[in-house]
């Protein structure tokens, strides 16, 4: 089958999305600023009123049960510490955005929870291995946007993908190659970039199933392939009503899992502490 | 009565409840130890350690029917999933972590 469209193409189609809220690209480069301010990272939140309505919101929910509420972020940095706040806030930023991209072409429950799911292993992952654990969890939501992307902005295109893959049992990065030339890693990566996210990110989006040689030698990059393959391996992300016989886990990298110096059994504590991780994530962003 | 070890969020800790695991910091060292009654002052300083979660006993209400239920249904899936993996591969190590990983709560 040939290509209908170029990549360049494709790639100029899927900048038509809706963009990520620019605050979250800025809240993103905080994480690496030693000079960060609590008055910062407020001012950057109350610059988008969607995101300051969003993280109120969740401060404010009976998870945190903060004693007489919280009406400001900056009272929320000082109450729940910087790291807390801008996880939230990225969350929060990263599934409106995903939400605002909603479409019924795709099933997009589904969608959202595998996102989250990688978000947990790889945040719980990097602690282990002393990596950034907000940058983990922040390229483990968007890991995969690239699909979302193709969806909202080429639909037909996304519909030629799934036909392929279900008619010959393959992967849909393998499905995607062939009908577009490109695949959702790709994709995901390009648009990351043009965010201005950090290149760690976008580094570890484009190589996320490359199980052989990555293009990239980085840490971030195997996390985010180990995390993909965990997510799967724990069923996480997937509940019993969207269970699916052709769900299987994805090949995983040796290569990856030996640059990281990890075994499975070293992670089996993790086990537990990840799907609560995820049962929180996704009962507080309402998923 | 059965009991079952189950986590849950700080806040829904009710008065009288004890921890059921050691519960350490992320660097390893020991803030809990097992048997120690979580109260309010001690749940406020795990709070200010960014601990958002802790291991409490609570009734087990499933019967031993619905828990070989559940085991089976657990154990089928996990065949699902694992179905394309090779013997004496990564993954297949994985499969078992997990397996023996669910029996052990499921006991």
């Amino acid at each position: 089958m040939n290509s209908v469209h170029s990549v360049e193409e494709i790639l100029k189609s899927v900048e038509a999305l809706p963009s990520m809220p620019r605050a979250v690209a800025e809240i993103m480069r905080t994480i690496d600023d030693e000079n960060t301010t609590p008055e910062m990272l407020a001012r950057i939140i109350e610059s988008d009123i969607g995101l300051l309505a969003g993280v109120l919101k969740l401060v404010n929910s009976s998870y945190y049960a903060v004693s007489g509420g919280v009406s400001s972020p900056h009272q929320a940095v000082i109450i729940l510490g910087f790291n807390t706040i801008r996880n939230l806030a990225c969350s929060e930023g990263i599934s409106s955005f995903f939400r605002k991209n909603k479409s019924s072409d795709f099933n997009f429950d589904r969608f959202i929870r595998h996102s989250i799911a990688v978000a947990c292993c790889a945040k719980l992952l990097a602690r282990e291995l002393k990596l950034n654990t907000e940058i983990a969890f922040v390229a483990g939501l968007l890991h995969d946007v690239g699909q979302l992307a193709v969806v909202a902005t080429l639909p037909d295109m996304y519909r030629t993908v799934q036909e392929y893959k279900k008619l010959h049992g393959c992967h849909i990065s393998e499905a995607e190659q062939v009908v577009m030339g490109t695949d959702h890693a790709q994709i995901g990566a390009h648009l990351v970039k043009r965010w201005n996210f950090p290149i760690e990110i976008s580094d570890a989006i484009r190589c996320h199933h490359q199980i052989f040689d990555p293009d990239k030698d980085s840490r971030m990059v195997d996390l985010i392939h180990v995390s993909e393959v965990l997510s799967h391996a724990l069923d996480l992300g997937v509940p019993s009503q969207l269970q699916e016989d052709a769900d299987q886990v994805p090949p995983l990298s040796d290569g990856a899992m030996h640059r990281l110096k990890l075994s499975f059994q070293q992670l089996e504590p993790l086990f537990d502490e990840i799907e609560d991780e995820y049962s929180d994530v996704t009962q507080l962003l309402g998923v | 009565m059965k009991m079952r070890i189950k986590s849950i969020p700080i806040a829904q800790v009710e008065h009288g409840m004890k921890a059921a695991r050691v519960l350490r910091n992320p660097s390893g060292q020991i803030l809990i130890q097992e048997g120690v009654e979580l109260t309010e002052s001690l749940l406020h300083s795990l709070e200010r350690r960014n601990i958002t979660r802790v291991y409490v006993q609570v009734e087990e209400l499933r019967s031993d029917e619905e828990l070989a239920a559940e085991r089976a249904s657990m154990e089928a899936r996990l065949k699902v999933l694992f179905r394309n993996v090779a013997h004496g591969s990564t993954l297949e190590l994985l499969y078992q972590t997990i397996l023996e990983h669910r029996l052990r709560k499921l006991t």
